[in-house]
């Protein structure tokens, strides 16, 4: 949303610092995470050595489950329409190749014609199927 | 769905970044709505509209005039 401050400067100048608000954003929420990923090492070594009790390891989950949600739902609240939608499309390939791809592995692995489903490779090949989604997108292919 | 958006910005003498700016989206956002390749929301039509001062229909057109 644009304030008195805003409607001041020339839209370039708007674009520009919308953009920048936005780069400033992502990278704190990149900092961000990988201080969690850190704290997350720590806390699981020490659980492993047997000095934090396991409760510890659900509320660290649990914290970083709620900063993953809400630092998406402020990027999405961020982005302008277009990207949303490259967001949301990006998101819809990755579930229809989810709905399919772990199914036929499935059915394949119980005919004997595949080995057993790894869920690593389907969960990584998911996450594959939208980041090229999102970049065909982003390329205009639209 | 066709517009004029292009022509409009042209005549103002603005890029595509200074439009991008005064609509609050991004320039890929004006360049996809001006290539067709984006249908804008209500909203953001609502926004195109007072920013030139025109009619939505006369910005854009869906082709069943």
């Amino acid at each position: 949303m644009t304030d008195a401050t805003d409607t001041a400067m020339s839209g370039e100048a708007r674009l520009k610092s919308r953009r920048k608000r936005l780069i400033r954003f992502c990278a704190v929420a990149f900092i961000i995470s990988a201080v969690a990923g850190l704290a997350t090492g720590v806390v699981s070594d020490l659980y492993d050595d047997g000095v934090l009790p396991g409760w510890s390891i659900f509320v660290c989950w649990g914290i970083a489950l709620a900063g993953f949600v809400c630092f998406t739902w402020e990027y999405l609240r961020r982005v302008d329409e277009l990207d949303l939608l490259d967001n949301l499309w990006a998101c819809l390939v990755g579930f229809y190749f989810y709905i399919v791809a772990m199914p036929s592995w499935y059915l394949f692995e119980d005919l004997g014609l595949a080995p057993a489903v790894n869920h690593l490779v389907i969960y990584a090949a998911t996450f594959g199927a939208s980041v090229v989604a999102y970049i065909f997108r982003k390329l205009g292919l639209r | 769905m066709n517009n004029r958006l292009k022509v409009l910005r042209a005549e103002r003498n603005w890029s595509q970044a200074e439009l991008a700016g005064r609509l609050d989206v991004s320039r890929q956002a004006v360049n996809a709505i001006e290539t067709g390749k984006h249908d804008p929301s209500l909203p953001l039509a609502f926004r195109i509209s007072r920013l030139f001062e025109m009619p939505i229909e006369e910005i854009f057109d869906d082709g069943r005039n």
